[in-house]
């Protein structure tokens, strides 16, 4: 289960992967829907490499049944 | 709920996609990219692909990928191995997942970062969600 908190004025999408920052909330059929944007890290090396590591959220397709038919996407 | 929709649909709807067996690849896109729901194969994209050492144009192939149907939780999942470029020097703020197997290369999954990051002669990891890239619930 997932919930939005606040912390030091910015919002975050907590889930049990981790928090990702929420970039703004859209309503949508009277739902709060959270934009999040995947966070990454710079990793400096000694040598003077860079590495990047993206923390890519998993995507979600919601399905219901009801009003909009069977099974709608 | 008196209606809804079975899991083995969810999972199959992934499978008639043929996520699984086809090769579906990542590619990494500048700044000047912006996510537009309404955008349909690579083509409409592809202008802003990043270029550099380590890094080829089209992006890499996901490997091990995966399709997982899980009843406790009403939910399908696809899964695949961390895409990685390793030893690039690129800079980059979307990656997008498309299906290069089908004729126009339609476009799959779009992710964000919450800022441009840039790798030097390192690795540019994405570091996919445990439960993997896309769930159907």
């Amino acid at each position: 289960m997932s919930k939005i908190i606040e912390r030091k004025g910015k919002l975050y999408l907590l889930t049990p992967k981790g928090a990702f920052e929420i970039e703004k909330i859209i309503k949508k059929e009277g739902k709060n829907i959270p934009i999040v944007k995947a966070k990454g890290e710079t990793i400096e090396h000694p040598d003077g490499r860079k590495s990047v590591k993206i923390h890519v959220p998993i995507l979600k397709i919601k399905t219901k049944g009801g009003d909009n038919g069977i099974g709608s996407l | 709920m008196a209606s809804g929709v079975y899991n083995r649909c969810k999972k199959n709807l992934m499978t008639s996609m043929d996520l699984e067996n086809d090769t579906i690849k990542v590619m990494l896109l500048d700044s000047n990219h912006s996510f537009n729901v309404d955008h349909n194969t690579k083509a409409d994209i592809v202008a802003n692909e990043v270029s550099g050492s380590g890094y080829s144009a089209g992006g890499q192939a996901l490997t091990n990928k995966s399709l997982t149907q899980d009843d406790d939780n009403d939910k399908a999942y696809f899964d695949a191995d961390n895409p990685k470029w390793q030893d690039s020097s690129i800079t980059a703020s979307h990656a997008i997942f498309y299906d290069d197997d089908l004729d126009d290369d339609d476009l799959l999954l779009s992710v964000e970062f919450d800022q441009s990051y840039t790798s030097t002669n390192g690795d540019f990891e994405l570091v996919l969600d445990s439960d993997g890239i896309l769930e159907v619930s």
